[in-house]
């Protein structure tokens, strides 16, 4: 079966519950490097992300009827929710995380002394961002840096649209006050 | 926007992630179709090497539908009287 470029997601999805391997290819070319984005976004750590992608595209393969096409809801989000759950479900079980100020102290003895001042901002930053709680940080990931409309992150959480943008403004009310109590929003 | 939400947004861009092994997509390809051959396999091997309690299910098949089908148990010929009987001695043995 050959599968035309300017098939939407639904309908290769679609084609995939059929048993179409070039339809799930076509959708793994397609999106594997934003679920990886949002994946390292919520573990830091390039192998884990990876393989949590991998992971969610093959149970999508192994179990394509999963997605249901009459609920209305978009290929994207509703694999999005799909890896979200696997992510979070994965860091409740893996071993406790390298406590976020040794993130920071190793981060800042990597440093090269090329542009100190951006890495010490960026290390800042994923401090910060590490101690956000869970669900605003993902709110921040989705909204801000995976680009989705609210309606699309709140669908994606499982949350009211009201309960996302109040995530989403502490959120970033956080890090703004820790980001200017450190000089960096002069 | 207010300039200060500007000044926030472009500090929250700052973290930079790395980008997926050129051979995410390859891998992920690769194990699906590894998996689609794996289950063709797995089910010619249930074919050839069938488990006793599938025997035993197919006896219990033939056996009812010998008792079922009326042309079956009406055949006058010998072969097909002796088949009718010993399906249903299998049947009522199991």
């Amino acid at each position: 079966m050959v599968t035309e470029p300017s098939l939407s997601d639904e309908a290769l999805a679609g084609r995939v519950q059929e048993g179409d391997s070039q339809a799930f290819a076509a959708l793994v070319q397609r999106h594997a490097t934003r679920y990886f984005r949002l994946a390292y976004r919520i573990l830091r750590d390039q192998n884990e992300a990876e393989e949590m992608v991998q992971t969610a595209f093959l149970k999508f393969w192994d179990s394509p009827k999963k997605w249901n096409p009459n609920k209305q809801t978009r290929f994207t989000t509703w694999f999005y929710r799909v890896l979200v759950n696997q992510c979070l479900d994965h860091t409740k079980k893996k071993r406790p995380h390298l406590v976020d100020s040794e993130v920071y102290l190793n981060e800042k003895m990597q440093t090269t002394g090329i542009d100190l001042e951006l890495q010490e901002k960026q290390a800042s930053l994923r401090q910060w961002m590490g101690e956000l709680p869970e669900r605003q940080r993902l709110a921040l990931n989705l909204c801000f840096y995976e680009g989705l409309s609210n309606e699309e992150a709140a669908k994606v959480m499982g949350v009211k649209l009201k309960a996302l943008q109040s995530l989403l403004m502490r959120a970033k009310s956080t890090l703004k006050q820790k980001a200017e109590k450190a000089g960096y929003l002069e | 926007m207010m300039k200060e939400d500007v000044k926030l947004e472009e500090f929250l861009k700052l973290d930079e992630i790395p980008s997926p092994s050129p051979f995410l997509e390859q891998r992920i390809i690769a194990e699906s179709k590894a998996r689609r051959r794996v289950g063709l396999k797995d089910w010619l091997g249930q074919i050839w090497h069938p488990k006793p309690i599938l025997v035993l299910a197919i006896c219990l098949i033939l056996g009812f539908a010998a008792g079922l089908y009326p042309g079956f148990s009406q055949d006058t010929t010998r072969q097909n009287g002796e088949l009718y009987y010993l399906l249903h001695d299998v049947g009522a043995e199991l």
